[in-house]
């Protein structure tokens, strides 16, 4: 009987002063709002980091061998290779894999050597994995699965070289037994428009590496992730799978340097998601606690018509919650078609910046896609409930505490 | 009798007075406003300041000098002649603090204990550095233990040359390379310290000695391949280069700031900057929602006020000028006791710094991210740039919210402005 | 890392000229040759072994030129010496070759660099420094960088060349300026190697290397190597100096020497001279 009463006389009063009442839920709404907005913006900013380092080649997992971890000597090889592979290959969430090996080489023309490690690529897995390879401008153009005797370069190496598109580069590499030397005709000329990339890039397919060394099998097998957040668990999985001389590194164990930049940021931004909670919780708060104190008069009334403590207090923090439900509701719209957008199309920092840019061998694509699913949801609810409801406590309190007639003996 | 300007004004004073907890939310949403776009927009200064320091710390420095081809060919007979004479004309320069020189050179290493079998050759780079200056909080040996640094014969190697080699600490080891007019220099040296640097050509390249020692080793006296020359303000970093770029015995060197050393380094810094723009907008607006809230919905209760001194006969104008006034004092004191606020907080944590790793419970790693050291403190700083914007934003927003439902009330009809 | 990035080095160089110092008897293929163009025989200056059935039997002129060096085994002695755009370097080095694989250099001069020698057996390449007594081998990997801070490379001392088999000659015609034989080598299409062709001038009795211009895969004109100061050694009348000059524009200034100063041809040296004991042992 008693809590009938409060929550009609809460929906009646809501609806009796519609002004009042939609001041409230917009003001909660815009708080919201600009909470979801700014989590969504930083959490996407966070990703766009991780997402750049694990696009431009690094991959989220790799398989290596074991000894690779000490020495970093590109001439190992994953042994039993094709058991590593297939164990790759049938981990479930994995969007791409591919297979690489390494050597050191020389390239030669003329007069001219550049020293580079040489990378022997699967063309097509590469293509999907690498933004680098996506992304770039090719003169000529990328390798394809039968190449053979072809090299893809970079733009600031080929000018080192001073050599152009179906020039044949003469090429030293450490082999198997001794040193191996091979002509390799330039099929394309990589261009991000980063010095570092373009002058350290040079691709042959992983057979023509191979053939020329005279190893056998990849160096190392990366995998793309669908979801970046399966990474400990997928790692797990997979190192049972694997031969026991190869171990699986994640994207931070390959990078760790930017790992810790990454992992510095991150804790900033929870500083940062922290602050605008509060801000937007104070916002909501003054906002009730206005309205409410407002109302003395109107609650002054009830009382004195003899409606108990315990009843006024649950009335106005029914009113706090279904305003603040509809603060939610309204966030979820405003907020929540923000983010997606920011979601789907992003901002284009770049126009801010210039070009892509590129960090060690990293590629930066400056847009940051927000972050966008079903956390929205319970973010808003949880912020505009708790905010407004205990917003609430105080004045109810108060209200129940004052003396009737002092309240209305003023205006 | 009072003048009718000063009785509106006068009113207004006495309305705030009479309502305290009206005044007192409003003050408070206000001031919260403020202090937090003050202490956020600090805390952003703050950080940039400490990503600009870090990035100019003896690693890149603030100017820096070389051969004009050396950064692109690397080749050890591309040097900046006459060092010490270059050092002392560039300390003359007014807002010099440090200027130290660098020497990198392309060596072949073996492990230098005599066996049987020859031991195999790795290819490394010397890097010859001021060890007692380069050992501070940001630099190359920052992480080194005092008794560890090199100097004289005993050198420190990166760890994945040292395993390459299968060397440890103790040990000899044997460095062959070419001086610089192409006589071999060799030497044995003992090995100081291994250390794991996030600098990759540190850690899988590096044979850090003092610089006296390698320029012996090299035949390169009052030689060297870099200098780093810190000013007393990294903020004026293009304007240093300019001046030392105009020394005569430089004329033939390239001088770049630091932005021109590390471009990508910049743009990155530049990225954060705008990203955490974009945050400060976002914050502005919540609080500014805040604060519009509070004020329109206090403003929309006192309809009946309104309505009663419509009946009395104060004009529209008057009441919305009332409320103008109102809303202006109570900005302005909300947004001073917000900065004082503020300020204070700033003031405060300028000084025990903010530790937002521990407080976000991050893993924190001694790691160098390309050479530069992470750090997980920010000192916030003032600027009084921020608190200027926030006092008219502020201000501009409590005023604006107020005014306008003011202006709604004041056209109703005072029998209506009394009823609701 | 752009640290080892080096633009030049004629790496080459040695494989026309130390080629013809460490490797002793190549064996002459009786491969397809092309025809040499038809000269008139009547012309005397052209030396008598060469002459064929009324025709120039080309082969045997390249053949003479490949072997010009070669032996079974040598000792020799030569100065090298390094010319860079305000600098100069010159050593004086020892050579010992035995067969193809094997060969010891040893510094003599300057003092500075006394002692220092490289052992070469096969694909292997050690090096031993005298000042800290120790030797180190090089491995492959190493084999690009450059030998003794010279403009050649370690490799280039292990390399093996047949012109035979790498390229297809013709005689072009009579040189002006240098006086002598203009043969063209092309380099054979599934040949690995830095040059498309070089043209070759013999002195007019086909017996002496004058000089020969290098072309690289884009038939840009690369380096010159100029042959002179002819002298006798033990019965063999060979240029006793060797000049290697890069074309390239930021190569102005930049020049390479070897002047054999004595060498004996098919001594005997003891196998162990090849060594790494040896290597220690010799200062």
């Amino acid at each position: 009987m008693i809590r009938k009463v409060s929550v009609r006389y809460a929906f009646r009063s809501l609806f009796r002063q519609p002004r009042r009442t939609i001041l409230s839920v917009i003001g909660i709404g815009i708080g919201v709002a600009m909470a979801l907005f700014a989590t969504s913006w930083i959490s996407g900013a966070a990703k766009m980091q991780i997402r750049a380092a694990v696009e431009s080649g690094t991959g989220h997992l790799r398989i290596v061998p074991r000894r690779w971890l000490d020495k970093h000597e590109n001439t190992l090889r994953i042994g039993d290779w094709r058991e590593a592979e297939k164990a790759a290959r049938a981990l479930s969430g994995v969007d791409v894999v591919t297979m690489r090996a390494r050597g050191n080489a020389l390239l030669a023309f003329g007069n001219r050597t550049a020293g580079v490690e040489m990378v022997g690529v699967e063309p097509e897995t590469e293509k999907q994995l690498s933004r680098i390879v996506q992304r770039a401008q090719l003169e000529g153009r990328y390798l394809e699965p039968n190449d053979s005797g072809k090299v893809v370069i970079g733009r600031v190496l080929a000018e080192r070289l001073d050599v152009a598109l179906d020039d044949e580069l003469y090429v030293t590499l450490s082999g198997r037994d001794g040193m191996r030397s091979a002509m390799l005709v330039i099929a394309g000329l990589l261009d991000t428009g980063t010095t570092d990339i373009d002058s350290s890039f040079c691709h042959v397919t992983l057979d023509e590496l191979n053939k020329i060394t005279g190893y056998e099998g990849p160096g190392e097998i990366t995998l793309l992730l669908k979801n970046h957040q399966q990474l400990q668990d997928l790692k797990t999985e997979l190192v049972d799978k694997i031969p026991p001389d190869s171990a699986v590194m994640t994207w931070r164990d390959i990078n760790p340097s930017f790992a810790a930049g990454i992992e510095s940021d991150r804790a900033f931004t929870k500083i940062l998601i922290v602050i605008i909670v509060i801000v937007v919780a104070l916002g909501i708060a003054g906002a009730q606690l206005t309205a409410i104190l407002e109302r003395r008069h109107e609650l002054a009334i009830l009382t004195a018509l003899g409606m108990k403590g315990r009843q006024l207090i649950s009335l106005i923090v029914i009113e706090a919650c279904i305003v603040g439900l509809g603060g939610a509701v309204t966030a979820l719209l405003f907020g929540g078609a923000a983010a997606y957008q920011l979601a789907t199309k992003g901002v284009d920092l770049a126009t801010f910046m210039g070009e892509d840019f590129s960090f060690g061998n990293i590629l930066f694509d400056p847009t940051v896609y927000g972050d966008f699913g079903p956390w929205l949801v319970w973010y808003s609810l949880v912020i505009a409930e708790a905010a407004t409801i205990v917003a609430s406590l105080y004045p109810a309190w108060l209200a129940v505490k004052t003396n009737p007639a002092d309240s209305l003996r003023t205006v | 009798m009072k003048s009718k300007r000063f009785t509106t004004a006068y009113i207004a004073w006495r309305n705030l007075g009479r309502n305290k907890r009206r005044t007192l939310l409003a003050l408070g949403a206000i001031a919260l406003g403020q202090l937090t776009l003050v202490f956020v927009n600090c805390m952003m200064a703050g950080m940039y300041e400490e990503m600009l320091q870090t990035v100019t710390g003896p690693l890149v420095g603030h100017v820096q000098i070389h051969h004009p081809d050396w950064r692109q060919e690397r080749a050890m007979d591309l040097y900046i002649d006459k060092v010490s004479k270059v050092k002392s004309q560039i300390s003359k320069l007014p807002e010099v603090k440090t200027v130290l020189p660098r020497i990198y050179a392309p060596v072949l290493v073996a492990s230098g204990k005599k066996t049987d079998e020859p031991a195999e050759a790795e290819s490394a780079v010397i890097i010859g550095i001021n060890v007692d200056l380069e050992v501070n909080e940001n630099g190359l040996l920052h992480m080194l233990e005092a008794d560890n640094r090199p100097k004289g014969q005993s050198v420190v190697l990166g760890k994945v040359l040292a395993n390459r080699l299968n060397v440890d600490v103790g040990q000899q080891l044997a460095v062959i390379g070419q001086d610089i007019d192409g006589f071999p220099a060799t030497n044995l040296y003992t090995i100081q310290a291994v250390i794991k640097s996030g600098v990759d050509i540190v850690q899988n390249r590096g044979i850090i000695m003092d610089i006296n020692e390698a320029a012996q080793l090299l035949a390169m006296p009052d030689q060297a391949h870099e200098i780093v020359v810190h000013g007393t303000d990294y903020h004026q970093a293009e304007k240093l280069a300019g001046e030392i770029g105009k020394l005569k015995i430089l004329s033939d060197a390239e001088v770049l700031p630091w932005r021109q050393v590390v471009p990508n380094v910049s743009r990155m810094i530049d990225l954060k900057s705008w990203m955490d723009l974009i945050f400060v907008a976002v914050v502005f607006i919540a609080a500014a929602a805040g604060i519009a809230n509070t004020a329109m919905m206090s403003t929309f209760e006192r309809t009946h006020e309104f309505g009663m001194l419509l009946a009395l006969g104060t004009s529209p104008l008057r009441i919305v000028r009332m409320i103008l006034i109102e809303s202006v004092v109570l900005g302005l004191a909300g947004v001073t006791i917000g900065s004082l606020v503020g300020v204070a907080v700033v003031l405060i944590t300028s000084q025990t710094g903010i530790n937002y790793a521990a407080l976000a419970g991050a893993n924190v790693e001694d790691i160098a991210f390309a050479g530069i050291n992470v750090s997980y403190v920010i000192y916030p700083m003032i600027e009084v740039r921020h608190i200027i914007f926030g006092v008219l934003a502020v201000t501009a927003t409590s005023v604006l919210a107020s005014t306008w439902p003011a202006l709604l009330a004041a056209r109703l009809e005072p029998v209506e402005a009394m009823r609701s | 890392m752009g640290i080892f990035t080096k633009c030049t080095r004629q790496k080459l160089f040695i494989i026309a000229l130390l080629f013809t110092i460490f490797l002793s008897s190549a064996e002459s293929e009786s491969s397809d040759r092309p025809d040499p163009n038809q000269i008139d025989p009547n012309d005397l200056s052209v030396d008598s072994s060469f002459i064929k059935d009324g025709k120039l039997d080309l082969s045997a002129v390249v053949n003479h030129f490949e072997n010009l060096y070669r032996a079974d085994s040598s000792i020799s002695t030569a100065r090298l010496t390094v010319t860079k755009p305000g600098r100069t370097k010159t050593m004086e080095l020892k050579i010992w070759t035995k067969g193809e694989e094997k060969a010891l250099i040893v510094i003599q001069t300057p003092p500075r660099e006394q002692g220092i020698a490289t052992l070469m057996v096969g694909d292997n390449l050690w090096n031993y420094f005298p000042k800290i007594n120790r030797t180190i081998r090089i491995p492959p990997s190493m084999m690009q960088s450059s030998w003794m801070g010279t403009d050649f490379t370690n490799d280039d001392l292990v390399k093996e060349t047949s012109l035979d088999e790498d390229y297809n000659y013709e005689l072009t015609g009579r040189s002006e300026d240098p006086n002598g034989w203009l043969v063209r080598f092309t380099a054979k299409p599934d040949t690995v190697g830095l040059w498309e062709r070089f043209d070759l001038v013999l002195s007019p009795d086909g017996r002496l290397p004058v000089r020969a211009k290098y072309f690289d895969r884009k038939g840009r004109h690369a380096r010159t190597l100029y042959w002179d100061q002819i002298k006798t050694f033990d019965n063999r009348r060979i240029p006793a100096h060797m000049t290697l000059i890069p074309q390239d524009e930021d190569k102005k200034g930049h020049k390479t020497e070897m002047t054999y100063l004595k060498i004996e041809f098919n001594v005997d040296i003891s196998a162990s001279t090849f060594s790494l004991s040896e290597l220690e042992r010799k200062r």
